[in-house]
């Protein structure tokens, strides 16, 4: 099964269960959370049900395309299903049987990882999937977003697309995956790694770097004041990218790295919260919405 | 009355390994409460537990509370009769809120006065009716360190349950929890398979037949059977490769509670890998895989080879391991990656980026803790009468101590901190001595023995001792107790203190540490003046204030010697040998002391001559304390008038040299028989000497003979503070001898 097929599959699945078939957002950030259909989606008592593909780039974990795991950037899946189905193990165990991946031939475990983005504000229990000790899927109950308690609770689901193929095709590195028929992820990517690790480790300017955090956090405070919450939030994903490259060249101090973190905690708590006003303003419109909901009972 | 077994059972998404055991014995704990509370008498309680469930199986339980009397107070009798002693409305209506006839309302005096009392016999209710409410209680009860919300459901718990199952003998019991849905115990008396191997509902015919039931479904619920099925099969495997397994306890214990249904699978990685440090090999296996490293032989080299736990059975097993292998192969190229980025530089180099890491916000950088543990780790070579040479090798590992905090392999792998410093340093080619003190620097004091001169393993070669012997043991007993006692005086100043419950920055431990650092070496380095030490480090190097830096060391003082005190208590010694030994006069806060005075003392006591020690030391404690403490200086012999006094002084100074020898080798039972000579005296002076006497100079004197006398019997611990029998009824024992 080539990747893209996989894709397709994982699509066709998750659309079959209500999801909304989704798209990437158009900025660096480290996870598929920070995509504005999770980030704010899971605020306020709304249903939502999303899923999409979202290049995740974390510079600190660039390995210069030498590792056979380790990516600078890594392609996730990301489901995420507000309020949880009390089924929502099984839904995804199916999935991966949908993708020829047979529970009774593996070893799966949910083994504990609960989940926390300083970045975000935002906390979650869960579990890392392992396929045969392969961390495969990242399992998040969100309990905070933003600061503010999650509720309904939404359950996000995040492949890591790389992992999976490379298992679902028996490579011994990501490079060797077919994305197509006669095009391997090594062909699309593995120039790219070197690069971005070349340049996060060892070039990336840090002068400019905590310049660009400084421009974006007070660009940040001022489409916030003036209610405009989207390029707000856009600031802060520039933030975030900017921290990661800091981090990774290795400069960033212990207090330091609290100091950044905190800031942009504070800038996401503010878009959260006007996020929240926006929508209770306009009398939460999926509220009614059937999308995601069965029943009255609490699951 | 006739019993029935009791079977509850949660089954939820799998709960955190790190929970379950506390979890299984929580909830036996909360069965077994909730079973007295309800007046329900039963048999042996045993709790289960596997990821996805956690039951608890009382056998024999009652079937219902048997009938009791009550008896309720009513009005008081002034109220519930009238002038002609006929009852009142009052009394009317208790009586019949009570159910029982007015005229059989029975009258007694209290404290408080004379009242009506109702008596009446309260039916015991059938267990199988009280259950859903103490199950409810039970599971509001429980409480985990991490709680979560799933759904839209209002409860919250470790994981999100998926069903319960409750039996009274072969009768399902309908259970439900506000604020969950109703139907978690729907259909009646079912549990749930293994996830995979045996999907879907299971019928529990009855309570006891649970596990037996489970087990046809491939869910192992007793953890003991699980752990014996891994640890066996496990040493099976690696015996048949002709080597042994690693069966790291706690790795075993974590393994028991992520499976239901464990199957143990060997497996193997390239041999190349074993040129990486031995750490780094187990703690990728151990850490990031949960795989059991398999050696060559008992305790010998690592072979490259594991042994994984499956949750799961026997069947497709090569493709399992295939995929174990590949992970761990990817997991050792990354470990590789980065210890070969380590190594393009020498451990040493990393000290010029220490500036850039922040120790504490107010305590500095890690470089400045490094040029602290320098002067403080000088002071300590000093004290431990290290010799030049060595005390060389306590600077250069404190100098070294802190650069594998900018490693890329400890900041992959934390828990290696330390061990890879040590690593490093030998790889450098610096002295043994000085890689030693540096792996074992954040070890508990009993740990650190194999590794300073060891061969450089995670928990591997025990060898206590290796080359250098005691003097490589001291360097790394420097290092080890500079750095603790640094944190200690930096975290009081910066005004961190541990709480009841709280100690963020591991405070109490850090405390321990020292004391036991100490201690197991035998070596006379005083609390107070380490404090102080410290202190000065900060001082010369921080420049921050001396007047707060010595409020720092006075609370750092009293964290040591409560920690102290706190590990002779573990270790047995009665609360009041502790508060003696506390209060000695000569043991100068060196733990070691303290530790074997105290130790002496619990045995001298069972002695039958010791009362008369003790009958002594009270008596001079009783002035003399308050003479010491005074400041009277020594008593001058020109001043005696009574005979009684020469007598005393003359023997306080004859005895006092001898004492000193006495307490200086260690002799804590001589030096106590000592001073029995010393008794008549004492007893003398005191019944037929005046002390408080009306002139000044005469008191002040003989106050000060006082303070001689006490000073020396409480050298090794003021014997006023032992809670005993009274002197001459001390029985003496057999044994303690």
């Amino acid at each position: 099964m080539y990747l893209q097929d996989l894709l397709m599959k994982l699509e066709r699945f998750w659309a079959a269960r209500g999801c909304l078939i989704w798209f990437p957002y158009d900025l660096e950030k480290g996870a598929g959370t920070m995509n504005p259909a999770t980030f704010f989606r899971a605020i306020g008592p709304e249903p939502w049900r999303a899923a999409y593909i979202e290049p995740s780039r974390r510079p600190a974990d660039g390995r210069y395309g030498e590792n056979p795991n380790r990516l600078y950037q890594h392609l996730q899946y990301q489901v995420v299903l507000k309020p949880s189905p009390a089924d929502v193990q099984d839904i995804y165990l199916a999935s991966l049987v949908e993708l020829g991946i047979d529970p009774l031939a593996h070893d799966i475990r949910f083994v504990e990882d609960n989940w926390e983005t300083p970045v975000l504000g935002a906390w979650g229990t869960g579990w890392e999937v392992w396929l045969d000790g392969q961390e495969i899927t990242q399992f998040t109950y969100f309990q905070q977003i933003g600061g503010m308690d999650v509720r309904p609770v939404a359950a996000e689901i995040t492949y890591g697309l790389e992992r999976l193929a490379a298992y679902v095709q028996g490579c011994d590195t990501v490079y060797e995956i077919e994305w197509a028929p006669g095009v391997t992820y090594g062909e699309l990517f593995h120039r790219a790694e070197y690069e971005h690790s070349a340049y996060g480790f060892d070039l990336a300017d840090t002068e400019m770097l905590a310049r660009v955090f400084d421009l974006n956090e007070a660009e940040a405070r001022r489409a916030l004041e003036a209610g405009l919450l989207r390029p707000a939030y856009d600031c802060l994903l520039k933030c975030s990218h900017a921290f990661n490259l800091l981090d990774a060249r290795g400069t960033v101090s212990v207090a330091q790295r609290t100091a950044l973190l905190g800031r942009c905690r504070v800038m996401s708590r503010a878009c959260a919260r006007a996020y929240l006003a926006q929508r209770e303003a306009l009398g939460f419109p999926l509220l009614g919405a059937s999308q995601g909901r069965e029943g009255g009972d609490c699951r | 009355m006739s019993k029935r077994d009791l079977l509850l059972e949660i089954g939820m998404e799998e709960v955190p390994a790190r929970f379950l055991p506390g979890f299984v014995a929580g909830l036996r704990e909360a069965l077994t409460g909730a079973l007295r509370a309800a007046r329900l008498e039963h048999g042996p309680v045993k709790g289960y537990g596997a990821p996805r469930r956690v039951a608890v199986l009382a056998q024999g339980v009652d079937e219902r509370q048997a009938d009791r009397e009550v008896e309720t107070r009513g009005p008081s009798a002034a109220a519930a009769y009238d002038a002609e002693g006929r009852p009142t409305r009052a009394a009317g209506g208790f009586a019949r809120g009570q159910g029982v006839p007015v005229e059989e309302l029975a009258r007694r005096g209290t404290p408080a006065g004379e009242y009506v009392f109702a008596r009446r016999t309260e039916h015991g209710r059938l267990t199988a009716e009280l259950l859903p409410a103490m199950v409810s209680d039970m599971l509001y009860g429980l409480q985990f360190p991490r709680q979560m919300r799933w759904g839209d459901c209002d409860f919250l718990f470790v994981r999100p349950i998926r069903w319960l199952l409750c039996m009274l003998g072969s009768e399902p019991v309908r259970v439900a929890l506000s604020g969950l849905p109703a139907d978690l115990d729907d259909p009646p008396g079912h549990s749930r398979g293994h996830r995979f191997l045996a999907p879907g509902l299971v019928r529990v015919t009855d309570a006891r037949g649970y596990s037996e039931a489970l087990r046809k479904a491939s869910v192992i619920v007793d953890p003991a059977e699980r752990e014996k099925l891994i640890s066996d099969g496990a040493a099976a495997l690696a015996a048949g490769a002709k080597g042994t397994i690693d069966l790291l306890p706690d790795l075993l214990e974590e393994l028991v509670w992520l499976a239901e249904h464990p199957y143990p699978v060997l497996g193997s990685f390239a041999e190349s890998h074993l040129e990486l440090p031995e750490a780094i090999l187990t703690t990728s296996m151990r850490y990031h895989q949960r795989f059991f490293p398999v050696r060559r032989g008992a305790g010998g080299e690592l072979a490259a080879a594991f042994v994984a736990v499956r949750d799961g059975g026997g069947e497709h097993l090569d493709v399992v391991r295939r995929g174990y292998e590949r992970v761990l192969a990817a997991r050792l190229a990354d470990a590789e990656f980065f210890f070969r980025e380590d190594r393009k530089r020498s451990l040493a180099a990393g000290a010029a980026e220490l500036a850039g890491v922040t120790y504490h916000e107010r305590l500095g950088s890690m470089a400045d803790k490094t040029r602290r543990l320098r002067h403080l780790g000088v002071w300590l070579a000093v004290q431990l009468g290290l010799s030049a040479d060595q005390a060389g090798q306590v600077d250069r590992a404190a100098e070294l101590a802190k650069c594998d905090l900018v490693t890329r392999v400890v900041r992959e792998f934390p828990v290696l901190q330390g061990i890879i410093g040590g690593e490093y340093a030998r790889l450098d080619r610096e002295d043994e001595a000085v890689a030693a003190a540096i792996a074992s620097q954040y070890l508990p004091a009993d740990e650190a023995a194999g590794h300073a001169g060891g061969a450089g393993r995670t928990g591997g070669a025990r060898g206590a001792g290796g080359r250098n012997g005691a003097g490589s043991a001291k360097v790394a007993l420097a290092l080890a107790v500079a750095d603790r006692a640094d944190s200690l005086v930096g975290h009081a100043f910066a005004g961190v203190r541990p709480t009841g419950s709280e100690d963020p920055y591991g405070m109490r431990r850090a405390a321990s540490g020292v004391v036991a650092w100490l201690r197991a070496n035998g070596c006379h380095v005083r609390l107070d003046e380490l404090a102080d030490a410290a202190g000065r480090a900060y001082r010369e190097v921080n420049g921050f204030d001396g007047e707060a830096l010595q409020t720092a060391a006075g609370e750092v003082l009293q964290l040591l010697t409560f920690r102290l005190e706190a590990l002779l208590g573990e270790e047995g010694c009665a609360y009041d040998e502790i508060a003696a030994t506390a209060a000695s006069t000569g043991l100068a806060l060196v733990p070691g002391l303290w530790s074997s005075a105290c130790g002496a003392l619990g045995q001298a006591r069972r002695q039958a001559w010791f009362a008369d020690v003790v009958a002594g030391g009270v008596r001079a404690a009783g002035l003399g304390a308050g003479a010491l403490a005074g400041l009277t200086g020594p008593a001058r012999p020109e001043g005696f008038v009574a005979p009684e006094e020469g007598e005393l002084h003359r023997a306080c100074q004859a005895a006092a040299p001898e004492l000193t020898q006495h307490l200086e080798s260690g002799r804590f039972i001589d030096y106590w028989r000592r001073l029995l000579e010393l008794k008549e005296p004492l007893d003398r002076f005191l019944d037929r000497v005046l002390v408080m006497a009306p002139e000044e100079d005469l008191r002040r004197n003989r106050l000060a003979l006082c303070g001689t006398a006490h000073d020396l019997y409480a050298r090794a611990g003021d014997l006023s503070k032992l809670v005993t029998a009274p002197a001459g009824t001390a029985e003496e024992t057999r044994g303690a001898r």
